[in-house]
């Protein structure tokens, strides 16, 4: 069936509409989705049925209602999210009235936009190729609205689009490279809230990290120059909990005592780089103990400091974009071995007034009876351990009095519960505790020799401060699940459950698959993703440019234009090459070797009708047939306004005669 | 007239006159057209569309949304589509450059409706949606296969008898995805004769055959019995021509009668009636026109200016021209 020409333009730009919009799907409201897909419905309905169109007023009035509609939902029409909305509204209404062609690019520039909403979304290599092939639809559809109707065969505009896309990939790789980019934003915008659930936070309540554990998702990876620390070592830091209000851990509010303490490194350092996925949180991971970045790294001013009252590392902003910095760390450094601030003893042996009575009394007793803390620590890890306490990410709610409750009734929790439960009992019995979460554990990638650490391993684990060893970690969930600690991630199946991701575990060919993925992604997020100023410095140094400066990246952006150019130049020259010998004359040329291997050769001054004559001498058997087709060329040839149904019956012809004397020849 | 409205004329005025001198100047530099002219490089002009400057600002909105939020592959896809309408630009340009443009031939008109200037355009290689333009009329775009030659139809209206002038000529494509526009003009200097409008027909009908042009040929034309057949000559009336046998897929050939013979009639400017001489002149080409459709042998008298009798369209067109530029009034080309 051949389709109306307006059809076919209308279906080529709500097709490639509709599959820009396809990524948003999942996170925009249901009305939107629901409004754009019924207008290309309707409105392809009305082309076919010659419905009239709404009058133009009508559209603009309901852009409107949409736009406050879009504003009610979000709160603002500023920021990714909101955008986004708003213009796949603003396309499904468009389309209402849509009619000539301007109205149709109206709408391939909204479905461009949607392709780089989904980019700023996501920047993984698949999305990137379907927001090019979602591109190139939409260009092909442009290209059909604005040629002549009886230009376009049904592939010519596919073509058309994928030339213009496809030679501008080499000016396309200069101009990555080389326009400069800038640090930070222009202008605030919301971030998308849909990164809000990965990542840590800087309190922690029962269920939070429970909550984070379900997610698959990468956290970070971390290079390391030489070897890799066991996995009992692989405590990844990143905010220290000390304020308790009974039920919550919250950050300190105030740092009374911002002085530097006092580590003492001990051991084998690790060196290492860590490339961290975006948080859109200050606080940064790093192996325990970091005690500092190597001078190479410092000299870049990436803005990273360690805050030294609690060992945290900071950004100054937000990280937003995937972040990579390294690290120097000794699991084996004291911290704060000889004494311990006064403020930071009131702050971390703090319980909030009347609050788990009978945890207070147990610990008394506990310590009463053990000579010193480390015996005292010994012997909660002990009742930890001997007590039927269990594992379980979905534990018994818990009531007015969490941490008692806890520890006397339901006797079932996640790393959250120990850790806050350890924390109380060892300030009850006089032990300076605070709780840390960050990540624990990390698999190995062998693909790209790297340590994966996923969501799944975020993990609170406490610090106690000793009299001769300073603050010193200790996991009580350790004590409960040895495994835990042992695998790096709290598994389902460690905690007796039931376990839907189980297939990962038992393949292993199906575990190499993931890592070889994840190796690829690694190398695409570190190379194309993470293309920053730095890079671009390094890659000016390499060409021998001046890379602090802008007259180097101005050189190369010239030079690189310049050459993009010629490129295109030659291929245009190539492409448009003079094509002397036209289709009727390679055919006839075709037809007259034939003959000359048949034994009758043309003459060099002989004309088609002449020769024609002579073959019909020569075999009476082609008389006819050669001179249906000499009378064919002529016509095509030579007979001015010859038809393209002319020329296409010689060529069918030629072909035909060829066939026949394929047996002559032989 | 209220503030604005009196500026957008001003400023519509300022425009106009600016592209008058860019003509102008353009005319300068190109130098007399005559016959075929190859347009060079230097002769292409090319400036984004209303949409290539929507397409500029969509660009710039994303290179801010790409450097705002640091996203690689957002600046990555901003700079494919930049690239793309880099590359629109130049093969837009190239659709151009190179062609050759050679006058082929006029269609006359009757006054009032639209002559025809016909022109063949040819390339080394293939060329797509090429619009030639005269005083703001568009003609339907063509294509050029490479290697090969197209002919192109541009349309000017004509109001009275006489000639129309075709002095410029704008050639323009916005191939591929009228993300820009190039053009270009040639000055081919053309004139395409304007026949006068045939009056309408009424009830007195021409005037009887004057003994002038009584001279009888001896085996002159008629209609009443059939003779044989002849091969087609152009200029024959459609109506003798043997479309059944054209049809059973033989040549074109006319019927040829012959019948009592018709005594040639020569019309003269002297006979037609009419207010003023432009009417007498539609009158006489209303004549010249019925007569031709007749099958009948004329000649034409104006004046001193005579033309002998004949028949077919070639001498129909001679005697309309001749009426065309009967006494033309200076300012009537």
């Amino acid at each position: 069936m051949k389709l109306a020409a307006g059809f076919a333009r209308l279906l080529a730009t709500c097709g490639a509409l509709a599959l820009a919009l396809l990524p948003h799907v999942t996170h925009l409201p249901a009305w939107v989705s629901a409004t754009v897909i019924g207008a290309i419905v309707w409105r392809l309905a009305a082309e076919q049925r010659g419905w009239a169109l709404p009058p133009r007023s009508l559209p603009a009035t309901a852009a409107v209602m949409a736009a406050l509609a879009v504003y009610a939902g979000y709160r603002t029409l500023n920021g990714l999210d909101a955008g986004t909305a708003l213009l796949a509204v603003m396309a499904g209404l468009k389309l209402t009235e849509t009619r000539a062609p301007r109205d149709h690019a109206v709408l391939v520039f909204i479905g461009y936009f949607l392709c780089l909403a989904a980019l700023l979304y996501e920047q993984s290599f698949v999305r990137l190729a379907y927001a090019l092939l979602v591109a190139w639809l939409l260009t092909a559809a442009l290209a059909r609205v604005h040629r002549p109707v009886e230009a376009n065969t049904p592939v010519r505009p596919f073509r058309l689009a994928a030339r213009m896309l496809g030679f501008g990939v080499p000016l396309a790789i200069v101009l990555f490279l080389f326009v400069p980019r800038i640090e930070g934003r222009f202008w605030a915008v919301p971030a998308p809230p849909s990164r809000h659930s990965t990542g840590i936070d800087d309190q922690m309540s029962p269920g939070d990290i429970a909550g984070l554990s379900q997610s698959d998702e990468p956290a970070f990876r971390v290079w390391f120059q030489g070897a890799m620390p066991a996995p009992e070592l692989r405590y990844w830091r990143m905010l220290v909990l000390e304020d308790f209000d009974g039920r919550r851990w919250r950050r300190a509010t105030s740092f009374a005592d911002a002085s530097q303490p006092d580590v003492v490194p001990a051991g084998a350092p690790y060196t290492y780089r860590i490339a961290l996925e975006p948080t859109e949180r200050e606080w940064l991971p790093g192996l325990d103990t970091v005690v500092d970045w190597p001078e190479a790294i410092a000299a870049r001013g990436r803005g990273t400091q360690l805050v030294y009252v609690d060992r945290r590392i900071l950004e100054r902003r937000p990280v937003t974009n995937r972040l990579t910095y390294s690290l120097r760390s000794y699991p084996a450094a004291a911290v704060m071995p000889s004494s311990l601030p006064r403020d930071l003893t009131v702050r971390d042996l703090a319980l909030p007034p009347g609050h788990a009575p009978r945890a207070r009394a147990f610990a008394a007793g506990l310590r009463a009876a053990a000579g010193s803390d480390r015996a005292f620590i010994a012997r909660v890890l002990g009742t930890f351990r001997q007590q039927p306490f269990s594992y379980t990410l979905e534990p018994a709610p818990l009531g007015a009095d969490p941490v008692d409750d806890f520890l006397f009734r339901t006797r079932e929790g996640f790393c959250e519960h120990y850790a806050s439960a350890f924390a109380v009992l060892m300030r009850a019995g006089g032990v300076p505790a605070r709780v840390v979460i960050g990540y624990q554990g990390g698999e190995l990638n062998y693909y790209g020799d790297y340590l994966l650490v996923r969501q799944s391993s975020a993990h609170a684990w406490n610090e106690v401060w000793l009299t001769g060893s300073g603050w010193t970690r200790v996991d009580p969930t350790a004590a409960v699940a040895p495994e835990r600690v042992r695998r790096g991630e709290l598994t389902r199946e460690l905690a007796g459950e039931e376990v839907p991701g189980r297939l990962y575990a038992d393949f292993a060919w199906l575990r190499n698959i993931r890592s070889a993925w994840d190796a690829a992604r690694t190398v695409w997020d570190d190379n194309i993703v993470s293309f920053d100023p730095r890079r671009q410095a390094g890659l000016l140094a390499a060409l021998g440019l001046d890379a602090q400066g802008w007259q180097g990246l101005a050189i190369a952006l010239a030079a690189g234009v310049m050459l993009a150019s010629v490129a295109l130049a030659a291929w245009l020259a190539w492409e448009l090459r003079p094509r002397r010998r036209d289709a009727l004359e390679a055919a006839w040329t075709t037809v007259c070797a034939r003959l000359a291997r048949a034994g009758l050769p043309r003459e060099a001054a002989e004309g088609p009708v002449d020769f024609g004559r002579r073959v019909a001498r020569w075999d009476p058997l082609l008389a006819a047939p050669v001179s249906r087709l000499v009378d064919a060329y002529v016509v095509a040839r030579y007979l001015p306004g010859a038809t393209a149904a002319e020329r296409t019956r010689f060529l069918e012809l030629a072909r035909s005669f060829s066939r026949l004397l394929r047996p002559l020849g032989t | 007239m209220s503030v604005p409205a009196v500026a957008a004329g001003r400023w519509s005025a300022l425009k106009r006159a600016a592209g008058e001198r860019f003509v102008a100047w353009a005319r300068r530099r190109h130098g007399p057209d005559q016959g075929a002219v190859t347009i060079t490089r230097g002769r292409v002009y090319i400036l984004p569309t209303y949409l290539g400057f929507g397409y500029g600002a969509m660009l710039f909105a994303m290179l801010i949304a790409g450097l705002n939020y640091g996203n690689n592959l957002a600046l990555a896809f901003t700079f494919l589509l930049a690239s793309g309408g880099w590359v629109a630009m130049h093969q837009c340009h190239r659709n151009l450059a190179g062609l050759t443009i050679a006058p082929a031939g006029t269609r006359a008109p009757y006054a009032g409706e639209a002559a025809e200037f016909a022109f063949a355009l040819s390339a080394p290689y293939s060329r797509e949606d090429l619009v030639l333009r005269a005083e703001d009329r568009r003609a339907a775009a063509v294509s050029v296969p490479g290697g090969d030659a197209a002919t192109a139809r541009v349309q000017v209206p004509t109001v009275r008898r006489g000639r129309v002038h075709l002095s410029r000529l704008r050639i323009e494509s916005t191939f591929p995805l009228g993300l820009f526009v190039a053009w270009t003009w040639t000055h081919p200097e053309l004139d395409c004769l304007v026949y006068p409008r045939p009056a309408p027909r009424d009830r007195q009908g021409p005037p009887p055959a004057t003994e002038a042009g009584a001279a009888r040929d001896g085996r002159a034309r008629g209609e009443e019995d059939f003779e044989g057949l002849r091969g087609f000559r152009t200029g024959d009336p459609p109506r003798r021509i043997a479309w059944k046998a054209w049809a059973r897929g033989g040549e074109l050939v006319v019927k040829e009668f012959v019948g009592a013979a018709h005594t040639p009639v020569i019309f003269d400017l002297a006979d037609a009636p009419g207010a003023d001489l432009e009417a007498r002149l539609e009158r006489l080409a209303r004549w010249v026109v019925d007569a031709e459709e007749r099958g009948d042998r004329y000649g034409l008298r104006l004046e001193q200016a005579e033309v002998p009798p004949g028949a077919g369209l070639t001498h129909r067109n001679r005697c309309l021209a001749q009426l065309a530029t009967f006494r033309l009034p200076a300012d009537a080309s």
